[in-house]
């Protein structure tokens, strides 16, 4: 029997199979092979295309399929073990995907900066976790580029892949270090300020607290005096703080749109086919929510991608706010602005209202801001 | 002429031991253990015999099996 040619064995049940067989045969049916089991019962080999026209023919006979043969059992094989077929696929592609994603990047220093640098950089190359295993060539270019962007700093860098890690060892250039080291600059004001404070280790102090200075006024350096006489010059080394003054306009609106995270999460893959979505995985979702996406494969000739999705649920409030909630408000707002645009160790000391109307938009503030900051630089 | 060549639509039989082989049989007229009967045009064939078997039964061929006793020609224009 050709492999090629679909064919079924029925079997035929029921009283006088015979006159069932004559009828397919008037029908003309071709009955390839014909086994009598028993009076009541025929095991009938048959065209897969006249399985249709068989059981339509058929009134009182049980018609049962027993096999079929050639290409439909093929078919039929896959479509009755299409879970386990998908579950196979799949995990094929979970293992390639184990064993070529890189799961760590780790880069051999005690430099936190450095590290923080190389690893930002590594990413922007597409050398970070979650990420497609690079070949040779494509390491070698990206130590080209690293080498290249940091030539003041990094001498010598290796890539190494062990597993689904990569190990990153780079060689500092201390020729520079040295140079800043023996770098004899003064430390001058930045801005008009009063000082609060001054933290020296080396160099010669001129201002003493809360003195005022004004914008590049010297107050650490690096000459030092005997008996009004140079003397010697020193590396300067320490931090000024002082006092400055900030006048801020604030307008803040009556009406408010607010989103704020429930602290829910929900964790999925996303498959995304040139502009389509398809979500994998994807149990529940929120009402409101904000999508966090990051890559795991992604195509750079083909516009497909597969990425890691974290769903976050988020709570949105909307309303007016009354003119006493809105000072505060506006307060606050101002606060944040100025706080964001503060190091860790500067703050504001102290603040005051100097003007607030209400105007069409929301209410419009002048808030005067004394602040702490670090007021000496280098020159 | 040609068609007649490759198609061949001649009625044919063939006896083997417990064997016979019909080409363009025409109609299956009934069948059971002992007994077969066949119509092709004015001719109706009739076999007689014990454990009959239709193996095959496609549009032009058919195959019996089992031990034929008598194969009777009748023709229905003599009736």
């Amino acid at each position: 029997m050709s492999i090629l040619k679909n064919r079924v064995l029925i079997e035929v049940n029921g009283n006088s199979p015979q006159k069932f067989i004559l009828k397919l045969n008037h029908n003309k049916i071709d009955l390839l092979k014909i086994n009598k089991i028993n009076e009541k019962k025929y095991n009938i080999l048959i065209n897969y295309e006249d399985l249709k026209k068989v059981k339509k023919i058929n009134t009182i006979y049980k018609i049962k399929v027993l096999n079929y043969y050639g290409i439909v059992k093929i078919l039929k094989l896959l479509f009755n073990f299409y879970h386990v077929i998908i579950i196979t696929f799949l995990g094929i592609m979970g293992l390639y995907l184990l064993s070529n994603v890189i799961f760590s990047v780790e880069i051999v220093t005690n430099d936190s900066e450095m590290k923080e640098k190389l690893l930002n950089t590594l990413s922007e190359l597409d050398i970070s976790k979650y990420h497609l295993k690079r070949n040779y060539e494509y390491l070698q270019q990206a130590k080209d580029k690293i080498l290249k962007e940091y030539s003041d700093e990094i001498e010598w860098i290796e890539i190494n892949n062990i597993g689904t890690k990569y190990i990153v060892k780079y060689e500092p250039k201390i020729i520079n270090k040295t140079k800043e080291n023996d770098n004899y600059k003064n430390i001058v004001a930045k801005k008009n300020a009063v000082i609060l404070s001054i933290y020296a280790s080396s160099g010669n102090i001129l201002k003493s607290k809360n003195t005022y200075v004004n914008k590049g006024d010297i107050i650490i350096s690096s000459d030092i005096y005997l008996n009004n006489e140079k003397k010697d010059k020193v590396p300067v080394v320490g931090k000024v703080y002082g006092e400055v003054w900030y006048e801020t306009k604030v307008v803040y609106p009556f009406n408010y749109f607010a989103q704020k995270k429930t602290g829910k999460k929900n964790k999925y893959f996303r498959l995304k086919v040139i502009n389509k979505k398809i979500d994998v995985f994807k149990f529940k979702s929120f009402n409101d929510k904000i999508d966090i996406e990051s890559k795991i494969i992604k195509n750079s000739l083909l516009p497909i991608g597969f990425y890691k999705v974290i769903e976050e649920e988020v709570e949105t409030k909307t309303g007016m706010n009354v003119v006493e909630e809105l000072r505060l408000l506006a307060v606050n707002y101002a606060y944040e602005k100025l706080n964001e645009t503060l190091k860790d160790d500067e703050y504001i000391i102290k603040s005051k209202i100097l003007d607030s109307k209400i105007i069409p938009k929301g209410i419009q503030m002048t808030i005067f801001f004394s602040v702490a900051e670090d007021i000496g630089m280098y020159h | 002429m040609l068609k007649e060549y490759i198609i061949d639509s001649n009625f044919k039989i063939t006896i083997e031991i417990n064997k016979i082989n019909i080409q363009n049989y025409g109609v299956l007229v009934s069948f059971s253990d002992n007994f077969i009967s066949i119509k092709k045009n004015k001719l109706k064939i009739n076999i007689t015999g014990k454990d009959l078997l239709i193996k095959n039964l496609i549009k032009d061929e058919l195959l019996i099996v089992g031990d034929i006793i008598k194969i009777e020609y009748i023709s229905l224009d003599d009736k």
